[in-house]
């Protein structure tokens, strides 16, 4: 490009920096694209991405699920979903669906209280729910037959309640209605009086308004005074009539509820009922004493109606009569009479006068039977009264009657009760006694047999035990004996054990030495310390003594050649000892020196035949090299020992030569021998104790 | 060096005869050329004569280093001992 603009040429551009038209594009894919299209993408995308993180709070975080449960779910379920929904169903459904959990928990309580308040006053219906409900929510964790006795009392209860509700009702109905007579008898007996007063002011008015001659001019008032009174006296009648009715049938409402009550088994012994009765008694005892007053008063007073009548009806006759001869007179209008009139009335007068006193001899004539009538008449009334009274009394008699029996009959009852109390508490007494003393006997009884079994048992357990201990006490000595014989076993195997490791030891500082030097002589260890430690560990045992005592001193002090550095050094040792072989003990000259010298270039130690172990060596016969050749033979065979008794039979020159390699090999085969006696003995001594 | 193997000396003999030896020799040479030089006119048989002498010496030495007398003595006399007996 810059050598195009170099040359001032426009620089070639390459093609893949071109951009593509778009119709390039869409060729690739085969369909033009359309220009609009995005109304789709906003709905795709934010229910993909709703999606996508809906999907991804299920799946993997919980988190987001919680997120979206606040943010996004609930927000829509409240202001979407269900106002939709109750749209849709109606506002019935989810009303109703909230009050059928509250009608279900108060199912027991309305039932129970039903029955109840159906007969009560108004003390016991309170009462008698509160026991009834609460017992209800008992039942379901007993067995049946608890639940029986639960149902059984509940009946009995609700009876006893029932009753009580009776009793009380009737006690108070009684009550009333014998307030009601009370009140009733009050008012008739003050009806009474006011009826006997009323009665007696009638018959007074008569009286004076007949007899009274001295105030003429005011008869028309005393006549109206009689009329007053009689109309009075008729309202009054009325009124105690009224009364008196009304109290009679209180009366026998009191009587039939009396009676019903004491037919009703629940009532029957309620004491009010005997007060009832004595009111019931009383009341109608006072009503007929009312009512035989009131008829006295009448019955006396009659004679004087009855002769107010006649009067009446004689003063009636004469009037007709008046008017019947005088048809246009008019008494009392104050207009004068003529004299025909007023002759008239005379003679009517006169005649009548006749008349009556005719009648009147009549009368007199007939006074006697007359009165004799009256008087039976009289006595038959006051028979009659007193027959009425008699019944009464009668009456009142037998009511007293009753009620003493009831009375009786009641105290009878609470005696016998008392009496029968009394007997059972004598007879329990007794029976508590009787079992007391049975009780106390068999006390006894069962204290001496269980004694005896307790002696016996005791006595047998004891035996047992004892036996047991001793069976115990025995393996315990056993075991103790058996622990010592181990201990001892233990002791000894440890001093195998000490000892067998300090020959251990002993060996292994022959066998090795100062491991870490490398100069031979200072591989040199002493092996003071380790036989101290078997001469120790042996404690005092003779053989060990004495062997140890066959260890050479140097070996205490100064230590021993190992095997491996002997061995190192007899390869100089056998060739030194070759070059020098043919030279004796007196030295020798130069010369022998260098002929021994040449002779040893030309033998070779390989050449000779090697006597076996078991062979008898005539030593005398072996020159200095077969002495090396087999020494050296077995050497490498590693057999040291026969190869320091070769080497030991070297002579002359040779033999100093080897002199001190004898020395040191002697030494270590002495050590390793005692080394190995007193392993030996150790291994011996502690082969038993190991295993 | 101050092993005291036995084994040894037979080593060390032989290293103390060489280098005795040669320690003669070359002092009788070097006496030997200074006689030479000084009194007999660089002839060359006081050289020789002195190298020599030293071998000679050093040769005695040697020899007698190796050889143990006193045990050649009581060998002689144990021999002799058994002839009388």
């Amino acid at each position: 490009m810059w050598r195009a603009a170099a040359r001032g040429v426009a620089p070639r551009i390459k093609s893949s920096t071109v951009v593509k038209p778009l119709q390039q594009r869409c060729m690739s894919s085969g369909v033009p694209q359309k220009k609009g299209g995005k109304l789709k993408w906003f709905i795709l995308l934010p229910s993909a991405a709703l999606g996508g993180v809906a999907a991804y709070g299920e799946f993997v975080d919980p988190e987001v699920k919680k997120l979206m449960e606040e943010n996004v779910y609930s927000p829509f379920q409240e202001y979407v979903y269900k106002p939709v929904m109750d749209m849709i169903a109606g506002s019935g459904k989810p009303a109703e669906e909230e009050q059928k959990p509250l009608v279900k928990v108060i199912p027991a309580k309305p039932v129970e209280k039903k029955p109840e308040p159906e007969k009560t006053a108004v003390k016991a219906a309170p009462a008698s729910p509160v026991p009834a409900a609460p017992a209800q929510p008992q039942p379901a964790g007993m067995s049946a037959k608890e639940r029986e006795k639960l149902d059984i009392e509940q009946k009995l209860q609700q009876q006893r309640e029932k009753e009580k509700a009776e009793n009380t009702a009737l006690e108070s109905k009684l009550q009333e209605l014998m307030n009601v007579c009370k009140t009733g008898l009050q008012e008739a007996s003050e009806i009474q009086n006011e009826v006997i007063s009323a009665v007696k002011k009638h018959a007074q008015a008569l009286q004076t308004a007949m007899d009274d001659k001295t105030d003429i001019l005011n008869k028309e008032g005393q006549w109206n005074a009689v009329t007053e009174a009689f109309q009075k006296r008729g309202v009054v009648t009325d009124n105690a009539k009224k009364v008196m009715d009304s109290l009679r049938s209180e009366k026998e409402k009191l009587k039939a509820m009396v009676e019903e009550a004491r037919n009703n088994k629940s009532t029957k012994s309620n004491k009010i009922l005997n007060q009832a009765q004595e009111a019931y008694n009383t009341v109608s005892s006072k009503l007929n004493a009312i009512e035989s007053a009131i008829a006295k008063s009448e019955s006396e007073n009659r004679g004087l109606v009855k002769f107010n009548d006649l009067v009446e009806e004689g003063k009636k006759k004469f009037q007709k009569e008046l008017e019947s001869l005088m048809p246009d007179v008019k008494p009392g209008k104050g207009k004068k009479l003529s004299e025909e009139e007023l002759n008239s009335l005379i003679a009517h007068a006169h005649r009548r006068i006749e008349q009556l006193q005719h009648q009147l001899a009549n009368h007199l004539a007939l006074e006697k039977e007359r009165i004799q009538e009256a008087l039976e008449m009289q006595r038959k009334a006051d028979e009659s009264v007193c027959d009425r009274r008699i019944e009464d009394e009668a009456q009142k008699i037998r009511n007293n009657v009753d009620l003493e029996k009831q009375k009786w009959g009641e105290e009878a009852r609470v005696q016998f009760e008392v009496e029968l109390r009394q007997q059972l508490a004598r007879q329990a007494a007794a029976h508590s006694d009787h079992l007391q003393e049975v009780l106390k006997v068999q006390e006894q009884e069962l204290l001496q047999k269980y004694e005896r079994q307790f002696n016996l048992k005791f006595i047998e357990e004891r035996q047992a035990f004892q036996a047991e201990i001793a069976g115990w006490v025995a393996r315990l000595k056993g075991i103790e004996t058996a622990v010592e014989n181990r201990a001892a076993a233990e002791k000894i195997a440890r001093e195998a054990q000490d000892l067998w490791l300090a020959c251990l030891a002993l060996n292994g500082t022959i066998r090795r030495g100062k491991e870490e030097e490398l100069a031979w002589e200072e591989r040199l260890k002493p092996l003071g310390n380790e036989i101290v430690a078997v001469y120790d560990a042996a404690g005092n045992h003779p053989f060990v003594n004495m062997i140890v005592s066959t260890i050479p001193e140097k070996a205490y002090v100064r230590g021993v050649w190992t095997e491996d550095t002997l061995r190192e050094r007899f390869e100089k040792v056998s060739s030194v000892c070759k070059k020098v072989a043919a030279i004796d003990e007196c030295g020798g000259t130069l010369y022998k020196y260098f002929i021994s010298y040449l002779q040893s270039v030309f033998i070779s130690l390989r050449s000779y035949d090697v006597k076996n172990l078991n062979d008898q060596v005539d030593v005398e016969s072996m020159d200095n090299f077969e002495i090396l050749a087999n020494a050296s033979y077995w050497m490498d065979r590693g057999d040291f020992e026969t190869a320091v008794r070769y080497m030991n039979q070297l002579q002359g020159e040779a033999r100093k030569v080897a002199g001190d390699w004898l020395k040191e090999a002697k030494l270590l085969l002495e050590t390793r021998q005692a080394a190995f006696a007193l392993t030996a003995f150790a291994s011996a001594s502690g082969l038993g104790t190991v295993f | 060096m101050a092993s005291k193997r036995s084994e040894d000396e037979y080593g060390e003999k032989v290293n103390r005869a060489i280098v005795d030896t040669g320690v003669k020799m070359a002092t009788g040479l070097v006496v030997g050329g200074v006689f030479s030089l000084v009194l007999f006119k660089r002839r060359t048989w006081p050289i020789a004569f002195g190298v020599g002498t030293g071998f000679g010496m050093g040769y005695s030495n040697a020899e007698n280093d190796f050889q143990n007398k006193n045990a050649a003595l009581l060998k002689r006399l144990q021999v002799d001992i058994q002839l009388h007996n």
